[in-house]
Parts: C-alpha cells; sequence; structure tokens
C-alpha cells in the first residue's frame, strides 16, 4: 500500500530502510536541503500506512530555452518495496509536475552504462538513451571510471520530439560538454 | 571604545572556553547599543552559546529600537535569529521587520511564516499559540491572494492552526478550482487531511475519488478514506458506487488492498485476503500490507490457506521462482505470529533456506535474498526463546546466530537486517572490531550517523575506547550547526514556505540531539581512559538542561516482522537505553569534575546530581557501574568540600564495595559486554579519584600528614590493588583463548540447527577465532592501562 507525499527535512530520519541499500547514495545534508528549498514540489516520497518512507525522488528542473528539462537527481525504493510499481510512481509525479507547473520540454536522468535493470526499467517507462557520456562516474581505484547513459522522455511541450534522438547509445560525448 | 575589537577578544575568550570572561566583554560592547553588523553578529553568537537566546535576541531587540529606519539592522537581526533556529526571536524579529517596512510584500510574507513557526513549535504554550496563530492569520490576510503555491500552502497551513473557527474557510480554500489550479501535490494532502477532519464524509468521498480518478493518482490513502466515508455515511448510492469502483477499477496493488480493508470494517476479511494473496503473495511487501488484518483472520484457516499456496511447489524447490520464494518466505512470517507453539520453527526454516539457495544463481550482488528473512526469524524465534527442536546451551546462544548470521552474510554482503543484527551480537559479548566490520560494511554517513551510530557506538568508551571512530561521529553535528541555518534563511529567501518548518525542526532535532549529548561523556571518557586530550567537546553548563531529542533507530533491530516489539532488541542490548538522563547525569559529573576546586559551583552541580540520582528514571537508563562511579564522584566532591577521616572513609568504603561488586567475576562466567564495561568503569573511576586526592591533599592542611594522609594512601593502593587484579584476571582470560575457541567449535558443530545449515561458504573455526581476539583486544587494553 502506498500513498505519495511531499518530502520534508524531518522525513530524512525516516529514510534508513531507503538508504542503507547499497545503491542509494547518502548525500550531506546541504545537497538535500538545497533541493528542498529550490524545488520543493520535485522532492517527495511514497510511504506505507505506518508512516515508513518506502521510496522517494528528489528531482529539479534545469536549462534554457528549448532544453528546459525536468531531471531525476536521484530514485530509490527499499528492498522490500521493489517490483511492485513505486519507481514508475515517482517518475510519473516528477514527470506531471515538470509539465505543469514548470512547462519542461523532457526529463532526463544519468544511469551507469552498466547497469542494465535500471536502464530497461526506463526503457519500459518510456525513455531513450539520448548520448552516451564517457567516463562520466569516476571510479576508486582499482575500479574504472564508467560512462553513463543520458536518458530522456519528451514532455507535451515538446511538440516535435526534438529532445530525443535514434540511436544515442552511440553518440559519445565528454563530461564536459554535459556540464555546459 | 572599538567595539568590533572589543567583541573579537570576547569571541577569543569564548573559543578558550573562558566564559565568563567572554560574557563580561561582551556585556560591556552590548551596553553601547553597537550598530555594525560583523560586531552585532560576534555578540549574538557569544550570547546564544553562552547564555542563550533571549539575551542573544535583546542585543538586536536594543539595536533595532535605537536604529528603527535601518533595514540592514533589522533584517541582520532577523537572519541572525535563524543561526540559532531562535523561532521566538525570529518572530520578534519578523514583526519589527513587518511593521518598519510593511510595503515589501516580502516582509508581510515573512512575518506570517514566522508567526506560524512560532505557534507551532513543540514547545509552544497555550496563550504562543493563540497569539502567534492569530497573528499569523492577520498577516497572511495582509499578504492578500496566493501568487504561489508555496503561499497557498503557507495560508492553508495557518488556517489549519487556527483551529475549528478556519476550518470552514480552509476547506472551502483547497477545494477552490484557483487553488487545485497550482496542482500541487501537499495541498493535495491537506485537502484530503482537512476533509476527514471536517467529517463531510460526501466531500472526503467526492475529494478521494477525484484523487484516483480524475487526478489519476493510485493512492492508498485515497482508496481507504472513500471506503471510511461509504461505511459512514450508510448510503446505498454511495455504497454501490464504491463496490462498483473495488470490483472494476481496483486492478491496481492499493485499490487491491483497499478490498481488504473495505471487508475489514464491512464483512468477510477472510475471503478479501485471499484474494489479496492469491495476486500479490509473490510480492516481498504483501506480508507487511497484509500484517494490520491478522488480528481479524481465523488463524487456522488463514494458515491453511497459505499452506495451500506453498504445497503447490513445495516438492520442487530446488527449482523454486522468485515469485515462489516471495510466496513462501511471506507464508513463513505468518507462521511465526500465528503458531507460535511450533516446534520445529527453526529447523524448517533453515531447511528451507537450503534448499531455496538454487534461486540465489542470478541474482545480482547487490540485490537482496529473501530467502535471508528465513534465517532472520529463525534467530529471532531462538532470541524470543520460542519452543525449538534444537537444544543449545545458554552460553551459545549468540555464537550459534552468529554464525546462522554470517552464514547469511557471506551469500548477501549488503543485507543490512543481517548485518545490523551481526553488530548487535558481536557487541553483547565484547567484539567490538567484528561489530565494527559489519558495520562498516553499511557505509553509514552522514544524516545516519545521527540515527543508526548508537548500534556500534553505545558505551563504545567502556567496551574498546576507541577515540578516532568516535569522534568521527561528530561531523555531522558541525554540518548542522553550520549548514542548516542557511537553509531556512534560503527558504525564506526563495518563499519555499512549505520548507521552513521542516527545516528548523529538522535543524532542531540535530541540535539537541541524544546521540550529541551522549557522544560529549563518551568522548571524555574515552579521553580519560586513553589519556589523550579531548578539546572541542566541553561541556558547556547549558548544555546540562537541554531536552535531548531521540532521533536513534531502533526499528531496524526489531527484526523482519516489525511487529513493533522491542523486547529481543531490548533484551540483547549493551546496557540500559541511554536517554537524556542518562546525559544530564553524566554532564552533571563531569561538571562536578571540572569545578572540583571551586567551592560555590561545584556545590550546586552537587546537590543537582544528588536530586538527579533520586529519580527512579535515571536509574533505568544507567548500568550499575555507572550509578556507581556517579556516586564516588559524588563521594569524592564531599572529600572536597571537607577532607576529614569521615569524608574520606566513606569513599574508600564506597570504591571497594565497587571493586568488589563490578572487578570480580563469578566463577569461569563468559565475557560479555558487561564484564569488560564493569572493569573500564573501574579504571575509569580510578584515574579521577587517584589524581583528584592529589591534587585535593595537596591543598588542604589535613590532607598533608596524619591519619587522613594515611587513609588517602590506604584508597591510592587498594585501587591500584584492584586494577592490577584485573589486569591479571584479561592475561589469564586470554592465555584460555585457545582452548575456549576449540570447544566453542565442537560444540557449535553438534547443534542441530548448524548441523542442517549449509555454511559452505564459510569458515566456521575461523569465526570462531576472530570473536576470540575481538574479545582480547578490549583485554590487551585492560591490561595495558595505567592508573
Amino acid at each position: 500500500m502506498t500513498s505519495l507525499k511531499p518530502f520534508h527535512a524531518p522525513d530524512l530520519f525516516k529514510t534508513n530502510a531507503v538508504n542503507l541499500d547499497v545503491l542509494t547514495e547518502n548525500y550531506h545534508i546541504n545537497f538535500y536541503l538545497s533541493y528542498l528549498v529550490s524545488w520543493p514540489t520535485l522532492f517527495f516520497s511514497t510511504e506505507n500506512p505506518q508512516g515508513d518512507i518506502t521510496g522517494y525522488m528528489m528531482g529539479k528542473t534545469e536549462g534554457t530555452k528549448t532544453e528546459w528539462h525536468g531531471h531525476v537527481t536521484c530514485l530509490s525504493v527499499a528492498a522490500d518495496y521493489r517490483r511492485i510499481g513505486l519507481a514508475r510512481t515517482l517518475v510519473d509525479n516528477l514527470e506531471r509536475r515538470s509539465e505543469d507547473p514548470y512547462n519542461a520540454y523532457f526529463i532526463d536522468l544519468f544511469v551507469r552504462a552498466s547497469n542494465i535493470q535500471a536502464i530497461n526499467m526506463y526503457k519500459d517507462f518510456g525513455y531513450s538513451v539520448f548520448r552516451r557520456v564517457v567516463e562520466y562516474y569516476s571510479g576508486d581505484p582499482p575500479e574504472p571510471s564508467e560512462d553513463a547513459f543520458d536518458m530522456r522522455k519528451p514532455l507535451r511541450r515538446d511538440v516535435k520530439r526534438e529532445s530525443i534522438r535514434e540511436d544515442g547509445e552511440n553518440f559519445r560525448v565528454s563530461p564536459e560538454e554535459v556540464y555546459l | 571604545m572599538n567595539t568590533f575589537w572589543f567583541s573579537m577578544k570576547a569571541y577569543i575568550y569564548s573559543l578558550q572556553r573562558k566564559p565568563e570572561d567572554a560574557l563580561e566583554i561582551a556585556r560591556q560592547v552590548a551596553e553601547t547599543t553597537p550598530s555594525g553588523n560583523d560586531t552585532l553578529d560576534l555578540l549574538y553568537g557569544i550570547f546564544l552559546d553562552l547564555s542563550g537566546a533571549a539575551e542573544a535576541g535583546l542585543l538586536y531587540e536594543r539595536a533595532a529600537k535605537k536604529y528603527p529606519k535601518s533595514e540592514r539592522v533589522v533584517t541582520s537581526w532577523f537572519w541572525a535569529t535563524s543561526t540559532g533556529l531562535d523561532v521566538r526571536g525570529q518572530q520578534k524579529a519578523a514583526m519589527a521587520l513587518q511593521k518598519s517596512f510593511g510595503s515589501k510584500r516580502e516582509y508581510t510574507l515573512w512575518c506570517a511564516a514566522s508567526c506560524y513557526l512560532a505557534a507551532t513549535q513543540d514547545d509552544a504554550t497555550d496563550m504562543e499559540k493563540m497569539l502567534f496563530g492569530g497573528l499569523a492569520k492577520r498577516m497572511i490576510a495582509v499578504a492578500g491572494e496566493a501568487v504561489t503555491a508555496e503561499e497557498a500552502i503557507l495560508k492553508a497551513r495557518i488556517l489549519k492552526t487556527a483551529g475549528v473557527t478556519a476550518q470552514e474557510e480552509l476547506l472551502t480554500f483547497l477545494i477552490d478550482e484557483e487553488t487545485e489550479k497550482w496542482n500541487n501535490l501537499e495541498l493535495a494532502v491537506l485537502r484530503l487531511e482537512v476533509a476527514i477532519l471536517s467529517e463531510k464524509w460526501d466531500v472526503v468521498f467526492s475529494v478521494a475519488k477525484k484523487t484516483i480518478f480524475t487526478e489519476l493518482r493510485d493512492d492508498y490513502e485515497s482508496w481507504k478514506q472513500m471506503a471510511i466515508a461509504a461505511h459512514k455515511l450508510q448510503h446505498a448510492a454511495v455504497t454501490t458506487e464504491y463496490e462498483t469502483l473495488l470490483a472494476e477499477k481496483s486492478s491496481t496493488r492499493n485499490g487491491a488492498l483497499a478490498a481488504v480493508y473495505y471487508a475489514s470494517i464491512s464483512g468477510d476479511v477472510l475471503e478479501a485476503a485471499k484474494a489479496y494473496f492469491e495476486k500479490y503473495g509473490r510480492k516481498q511487501c504483501a506480508f507487511e500490507d497484509l500484517k494490520p488484518f491478522i488480528g481479524s483472520l481465523d488463524s487456522d484457516k488463514w494458515l491453511e490457506f497459505l499452506e495451500s499456496k506453498t504445497s503447490q511447489f513445495s516438492g520442487t524447490l530446488g527449482n523454486a521462482t522468485y515469485d515462489q520464494l516471495n510466496v513462501l518466505v511471506n507464508t513463513r512470517k505468518f507462521v511465526y505470529i500465528m503458531q507460535p507453539t511450533a516446534v520445529s520453527y527453526v529447523l524448517d526454516n533453515i531447511n528451507l533456506y537450503n534448499a531455496l539457495l538454487s534461486t540465489l544463481v542470478n541474482k545480482v550482488d547487490t540485490e537482496y535474498f529473501y530467502g535471508d528473512d528465513l534465517l532472520l526469524l529463525a534467530v529471532q524465534w531462538i532470541l524470543e526463546s520460542r519452543p525449538s527442536s534444537s537444544k543449545i546451551a545458554e552460553k551459545d546462544i549468540i555464537m550459534t546466530l552468529i554464525v546462522i548470521l554470517e552464514t547469511a552474510a557471506s551469500r548477501d554482503k549488503h543485507q543490512f537486517y543481517v548485518r545490523l543484527w551481526l553488530v548487535r551480537l558481536y557487541l553483547y559479548i565484547g567484539c567490538f572490531k567484528e561489530a565494527q566490520i559489519n558495520y562498516t560494511h553499511l557505509s553509514i554517513k552522514n544524516i545516519q550517523i545521527d540515527m543508526l551510530s548508537h548500534h556500534l557506538m553505545t558505551r563504545v568508551s567502556t567496551l574498546l575506547p576507541v577515540f578516532k571512530t568516535l569522534i568521527a561521529t561528530r561531523e555531522i553535528y558541525d554540518m548542522n550547526a553550520v549548514q542548516t541555518p542557511k537553509y531556512v534563511k534560503a527558504a525564506y529567501q526563495a518563499g519555499s514556505f512549505s520548507q521552513i518548518h521542516g527545516i528548523t525542526e529538522f535543524g532542531k532535532r540535530l541540535t539537541n540531539s541524544i546521540g550529541k549529548g551522549i557522544l560529549c561523556i563518551e568522548a571524555k571518557r574515552v579521553g580519560r581512559l586513553t589519556s589523550l586530550k579531548t578539546d572541542g567537546l566541553g561541556i558547556n553548563p547549558q548544555m546540562i538542561d537541554i531536552k535531548w531529542i531521540d532521533n536513534r533507530d531502533y526499528q531496524l533491530l526489531q527484526g523482519v516482522l516489525k511487529l513493533g516489539d522491542k523486547s529481543v532488541e531490548e533484551k540483547y542490548s549493551i546496557g540500559p537505553r541511554q536517554g537524556g538522563k542518562w546525559v544530564k547525569a553524566f554532564m552533571l559529573k563531569e561538571s562536578i569534575l571540572e569545578a572540583l576546586s571551586d567551592r560555590e559551583k561545584r556545590a550546586a552541580f552537587v546537590e543537582r546530581l544528588k536530586t538527579h540520582l533520586e529519580d527512579k528514571e535515571v536509574l533505568l537508563e544507567v548500568t550499575e557501574a555507572e550509578k556507581w562511579s556517579c556516586e564516588v564522584i559524588l563521594g569524592l566532591a564531599e572529600v572536597a568540600v571537607n577532607m576529614t577521616q569521615a569524608t574520606v572513609t566513606s569513599l574508600q568504603i564506597l570504591l571497594s564495595k565497587g571493586i568488589a561488586e563490578f572487578g570480580n567475576s563469578v566463577g569461569e562466567a563468559a565475557i560479555d559486554w558487561l564484564w569488560i564495561h564493569n572493569r573500564f568503569i573501574i579504571f575509569e573511576t580510578a584515574k579521577i579519584v587517584i589524581p583528584s586526592l592529589d591534587s585535593l591533599a595537596s591543598t588542604s592542611g589535613s590532607g598533608r600528614g596524619g591519619k587522613v594522609a594515611a587513609l588517602i594512601s590506604g584508597i591510592k593502593k587498594s585501587l591500584i590493588a584492584g586494577t592490577d587484579s584485573i589486569k591479571d584476571e584479561a592475561r589469564s582470560r586470554k592465555d584460555l583463548r585457545s582452548k575456549w575457541v576449540k570447544e566453542t567449535v565442537a560444540r557449535l558443530n553438534s547443534y542441530e540447527v548448524i548441523e542442517q545449515l549449509n555454511t559452505s561458504t564459510i569458515d566456521l573455526e575461523s569465526i570462531v577465532e576472530r570473536t576470540g581476539k575481538s574479545q582480547d583486544d578490549s583485554l590487551t587494553m585492560l591490561r595495558m592501562m595505567k592508573v
């Protein structure tokens, strides 16, 4: 059972079941607080009736002109609540808020090129690979650096679907080009 | 007078921990009512740290009165209050800002927001709630129509605080098209909450229905509230409508579960629960979903149904699918609760775990294996002393469980329930380093430190006094002090009104976190035991009266069933749970020691500690040895007041009693956390008493010769003899290590649970050896300790 709730700073005290996951990053508090202050409507969680947080989404908007878009910064679901569609619920809500009130052209996200599960999940949600960012994730030696896929999904405003491209897996860019 | 120069001087004194000198200068400067921002900020910080928010606020209040037209001074006052998360001060500053510069709309909104904050803080009095709530309502009206969703949220929250009188207005506001146009989740959640509060069930029904079917937000709370509303309205048309919706549109998990809920309040829940399990029993969360309805289910019929589900594939477990694994584990969780007399529960779970290992073949390293829950349930069953077909000797229970959990961890290294239980069990038998290895796997950092570090750090100074690991937990509190206030300010500036309350609360919860209070005490203890200087963790007298807030997460150790039953977790804890009363007792103890040579100050702290220890609730938070150590400090303080044969003898008796009680083993009792804890407390006490007596004797006429001096000499000798005896025992315990390992391994291998468990991925003997070595670390430290 799931209800979608807006996220507030004290909710950080309820994230253990989600954040103890090995793939979920635990950021500095200023990172979380800066998102809450800048994009309060794009940070939300799923809760069970006991009030436990079972997943959450941290999102933001950025870019200019036709690059104005919503961005998935962090999406994580507690281990016990996987494979029941929570990720889709969270992504759907970010898309909805990115369209109204933000009127964005598209949503994007970065995912490790090796994370096949996540890539397939996002493809299932309607996302496609826009470009491959070479060595986007720097590795802790001896672990090598890893490429990222920049995945996108056009929103209603992108009538001509200009924010996506075919064969994005082979369109290589450097991390510097992404930051520009 | 160069006010900035003198303020800087006061600030330096405060850093040097000379609070009286710092305050004296700061007060002199404050008398001149300075207006420079740097000076005011410095002085504000000094007052806030050393005398509290009231005096700090008064500084700015005076400045604002003297320079009412200075927007810079008044806004500085407003921002300064956010530095100390001083909600009352902020409200006052906001009113001044609005009064003098109200033509700026943002100041009116800030004023409304800070009045709301003052009305809703935890310790607001009824008078404050009424006064500030009323002011907030007036200010939000002055601000006029909301021009952002955040302003609409602020208005809604203010109206909600205003109580029954504003409820109608609030509901009208929330269901107004102009409000709904914001398409805001927070407003939507509030809309349903307020409708429920109003008990207008027709409104509740329509609001919830709109959420699900018009806004297309599949929300369990809305499904549930529709069920409640339909039930409350007792109107055939509504009931029929809801039942039709359930029948035709409840294809989602939330809808399906709402059908179970509806059945629980209107009919037979068993059939509805069966229907739900048929569909979602293959999901991990199915047990959690159905848990609230357990009390309404007929145990026999429900377990019979579950048995029928698992029997369909029980003959082919070796080829079980992921879905079948989940059905099976969910079933075992229900059996745990509904069939508490099942003698073979532990062995059954172990056999099932073995059989399901084949499903691990395709498991990604970072995924969890749901089969681990079978072992966690078995462990919990044994800890709860439930009937078990396996006869494990009492002294081997913890080691047996460690072997079971190490087996799970060897195949699923990131399973955090397994790791946390390993941390707890290793600590319970005094193995800090092994506990730390498992804790490190969890990569706990940032805010998690405040919530989770107690799992490793509880009474760490008396298990293995390690300063570096302990002091690393300080980072989150330092970060909070600097970062969080910045975001309160940022939220005001960005007009993110929905977040101001939360960020302020978040900051306060960390500032007054019980974890921080315990850290201060533990650092003192470690410093004392290891002869390290622990500057920067000084205990400010203001801290003694802090109302500490508990952010620690113990729920994770209540087992995979999460029943809210604390008994197992508490039964195997590292002493009684330390709360605010524990912190206060030891802050008073440390304050007495710091003021041992200052008669006036010391007397006040002594009286407070005496009174505090008379509180029965304090005794629920301290170990016997900790209580004794406090009593020794009181005895020492008596000696400091009056060094006579009577006071010194009294101290000697107290010390002897403690050494006898906490320093001697009964027979060959197994080493566990308490064995080690008691002995480190004795060492710490000796390290306090011996130098203190030397120092007091040198300044007291009666201590320099005669009978008192002889008694003091006797105390020192008996303390040294007591600690030497502990060292000897630690040495002999260590010498018996290889024998202990050999015998323990033999016994563990003979237990049926270990025999049956597939332990091919672990080396049992190595686990027992490492456990012994880990205990030896503490024994070695005890042996090396100098008093």
